[in-house]
């Protein structure tokens, strides 16, 4: 909490000392936005700088925690850096459209990130206590519908219950060959699988030994799939805006280098 | 570029302890020294001659009064005979507990943020935290080294030529194993040594007859007893148990009961080497309270209560071996009033057994002896809660060690907390006592498990011996890249592990590359850390 209270600090006092400058620039009648322009692209050039530590992962250049921490409170200036850039008003221009947009997609996807980064592996942890990795997902499930297909195969040799194995038939085949509910998932419900659990009670009121053992057993596979499926979308997802974020960055800075090749461009020389 | 290098197959005898294998006369020679002398040629298979066997796993070293043949605390596995000269045992052992501020303790927030870094150096020197003990000298045709050697522990005593132009042979493990494996007679001989000085040294460490006239403690040695609990194959039955599940098969089923809960007890217990599970008896089932490691002692809070009472000693906790334990037993009588003060102040800074252990919690007990976790000194612990599983340990991992991950970002989960399968640096790394050629081995400093890529034949004994699955055999390549395979074609393999990034600066790449902060490595003896 220390720590977070001292970051936060110095990244208002940055933010305060980035206005004050820009404002003492704007009283000296010079183009604010010059300044805080090239403050913006050098803020979003340090950005990158974390990407860089990920890539050179050998060298001893401190602790990719520490880079994080940086990345995300000099995001935070560089927000406050943007917002200041344009005058906390709207593009006018197509070419200005396309990086405010492209900002917004940079920015928003990475305080989302942040969030889903601080969240999922607690609502992961909570749900499924062993977990598996996401790469191994696949392989996982394919075991379990292995599993389940053998279960089912047994019963109908040994004629357990009919209503059963209909019902896997036409309901659970495809659920335990892909991924489902991935809405449900993500929004934390677990209401599919109270609802197929009902199904399956509903399916024998009065089963026999065989049948009930059959039925506590694809019981169990159910939810196991079901935990298999909640790890799926939330462990996706964690993967998933990354594939927003950082794309969007490399345009966003293709089309800085752009937005300040056309400011240059039609200058009046530098003011 | 061609993408394979065409290699011998790496053998037993390719790398000798020396630079080159010692010659056939001073081999002779050595093998009339009465250490040797008793060896039987016809024990021994024929590929495994014991002139062999010292040709190439022994060295001589020379060495002038006041050289260190090795320091106290090093982490060293080899076997000596003093052959000229002397040498002069040194030893040196802990302060007692309330003794042994550290500088760390004394200082502010930001000394000890600075002193971090400081702290393997402190480890290595302990100089504040020794108490000088008499030292006893060893003359020609001596063994020492066998006891730490045997036990895989730290070196209790410093060894210190004390005369000019002393010379030893310092036999390395692998050497020293098969010798023992193969010559009864040779393992009779180091063995009894090794329980006689096995007693001394545990009297020695322990805090409760620190100080003790040298006479005394010797007579107190000849009167004590060892005992070994349990056996070295607990890491086949753990592996066994780990794979195959039996119904019903609990741990504790093949850990051999040392002291009964509530037995009435003669005797103060020194745990030499393993580990040994502290239990209770509630509710008609036995359940962990804690557990020992090796310098610990059982009994000690019981037969000082019983001392100062009057009353009988009753033991407060059951003792059981985890797979193994060496125990000194030091019979009550012979415990005297300076020990009794010192269980007393132990009791005065640990508060009662009991309520340490109900502070500690049963759960987190139960899975770190179960799963014989109580191992690992250096254990990858992650946080799942703050794991994003983004891999980046791994690849971390991968690029500091020629595109090949060295553990596996999965293993024994507990809570929020999961043990990865990779190398723990064991307190007692029994994938070290097979390995034929001395590849892997322990840094003398740090106590670190490594391998040495240069002498492994990938004979996969290390990956069979590791109880947690922690060491892989991978295809060989050389500094190129370029994959080794022999004549026929055959990939050449390789043992491979953690090693905590050993050599390069900033510690472990794992640890250093995860955004998060999930990944710490552990001293899983120490239970505070999962409590915290």
């Amino acid at each position: 909490m220390r720590q977070l209270t001292r970051n936060a600090a110095v990244t208002i006092v940055a933010i305060a000392a980035l206005f004050w400058i820009v404002g003492q620039y704007e009283t000296a009648l010079r183009d604010p936005r010059l300044l805080d322009g090239w403050i913006l692209a050098a803020a979003m050039m340090a950005q990158l700088s974390y990407h860089v530590r990920k890539q050179l992962p050998a060298l001893t250049l401190g602790r990719a925690a520490s880079w994080l921490k940086l990345h995300v409170y000099a995001g935070y200036f560089v927000i406050a850096a943007f917002l200041m850039h344009t005058s906390f008003s709207l593009p006018e221009t197509s070419l200005e459209w396309v990086l405010w947009i492209l900002f917004m997609v940079v920015a928003v996807s990475g305080i989302f990130g942040l969030f889903l980064t601080r969240s999922i592996p607690a609502r992961l942890q909570h749900v499924s206590a062993d977990q598996v990795t996401f790469e191994q997902i696949g392989a996982a499930r394919a075991r379990l519908a292995g599993e389940v297909d053998g279960l089912m195969l047994n019963s109908v040799k040994n004629a357990a219950s009919a209503a059963l194995s209909d019902y896997y038939a036409d309901h659970l085949y495809g659920y335990f060959r892909k991924p489902q509910h991935v809405g449900a998932h993500l929004r934390g419900s677990r209401y599919p699988l109270q609802a197929m659990c009902d199904d399956l009670d509903r399916l024998e009121s009065h089963p026999n030994s065989k049948a009930e053992e059959l039925l506590e057993k694809l019981k169990a596979h159910v939810v196991a799939k079901f935990d298999l499926d909640h790890q799926y979308a939330l462990q996706g997802l964690q993967h998933a805006w990354l594939f927003i974020h950082i794309p969007a960055t490399y345009c966003l800075i293709a089309m800085s280098v752009l937005h300040t090749m056309v400011v240059y461009a039609y200058s009046s020389g530098v003011r | 570029m061609a993408k394979v290098q065409i290699i011998d197959r790496p053998r037993r005898w390719d790398v000798p302890f020396a630079s080159r294998r010692l010659p056939a006369n001073a081999v002779a020679g050595i093998m009339r020294l009465p250490a040797f002398a008793a060896l039987d040629r016809r024990e021994f298979p024929d590929d495994l001659q014991p002139q062999d066997i010292i040709a190439n796993d022994s060295r001589i070293l020379s060495f002038r009064t006041g050289d260190v043949i090795y320091a106290a605390g090093a982490y060293q596995t080899s076997i000596f005979i003093v052959l000229n000269g002397a040498v002069r045992m040194q030893t040196a052992v802990p302060a007692p507990p309330e003794a042994q501020r550290t500088e760390a303790d004394d200082a502010t927030w930001l000394r000890r943020t600075f002193l971090k870094g400081r702290q393997r150096l402190q480890k290595l020197e302990w100089k504040r935290d020794i108490v000088p003990q008499p030292s006893s000298v060893l003359a020609q045709n001596d063994i020492f080294g066998e006891t730490e050697a045997m036990a895989r522990t730290a070196r209790q005593a410093s060894a210190v030529a004390a005369a000019d132009r002393t010379t030893v042979l310092e036999l390395r493990w692998p050497g020293a194993r098969e010798l023992l494996h193969w010559s009864d007679a040779f393992r009779r001989r180091v063995e009894n040594l090794y329980r006689i000085r096995s007693v001394e040294a545990a009297l020695r460490q322990s805090f409760l007859f620190n100080g003790m006239d040298d006479e005394l403690l010797r007579g107190i040695a000849k009167q004590c007893f060892f005992e070994t609990h349990g056996g070295f194959g607990w890491t086949h039955i753990y592996q066994r148990q780990r794979t195959e599940k039996p119904s019903g098969d609990r741990p504790l089923d093949h850990e051999p009961v040392i002291v009964e809960d509530g037995q009435y007890l003669e005797d103060l217990f020194l745990l030499r080497s393993g580990f040994a599970r502290l239990t209770v008896q509630t509710n008609h089932t036995e359940q962990t309270a804690g557990f020992l490691k090796a310098g610990e002692v059982f009994g000690a809070s019981e037969l000082g209560e019983s001392m100062r009472t009057g009353g009988p000693a009753l033991a407060s906790f059951g003792l059981r071996a985890v797979g193994y334990a060496d125990i000194v037993r030091v019979p009550a009588h012979f415990i005297e009033e300076r020990a009794l003060h010192a269980v007393a102040q132990a009791q005065r800074t640990a508060g009662p057994p009991r309520q340490r252990v109900a502070y500690r919690g049963r759960s987190q007990l139960d899975f770190v002896v179960d799963n014989r976790l109580i191992n690992g000194t250096k254990a990858m612990l992650v946080d799942t809660t703050r794991c994003v599983n983004c891999d980046d340990c791994v690849r971390a991992c991968a690029a500091t060690h020629d595109n090949v991950a060295r553990f596996e970002r999965q293993g024994f989960s507990h809570g929020k907390f999961s043990i990865s399968n990779a190398c723990m640096h064991c307190a007692d790394p029994v994938c070290l006592v097979d390995c034929p050629t001395g590849a892997i081995t322990r840094d003398q400093a740090t106590g670190n498990v490594l391998i040495d890529e240069k002498t492994c034949i990938g004979c996969a004994s290390c990956e069979s011996a590791c109880p947690y699955n922690n060491i892989r055999m991978i295809d060989a390549r050389n500094s190129s890249g370029q994959l080794l395979v022999d004549k026929d074609g055959t990939h050449i393999r390789t043992a491979a592990k953690c090693d905590l990034c050993t050599g390069r600066a900033g510690g472990p790449a794992c640890v250093r590359a995860c955004p998060h902060e999930a990944i710490t490595r552990v001293d899983l003896r120490e239970l505070q850390t999962l409590t915290n």
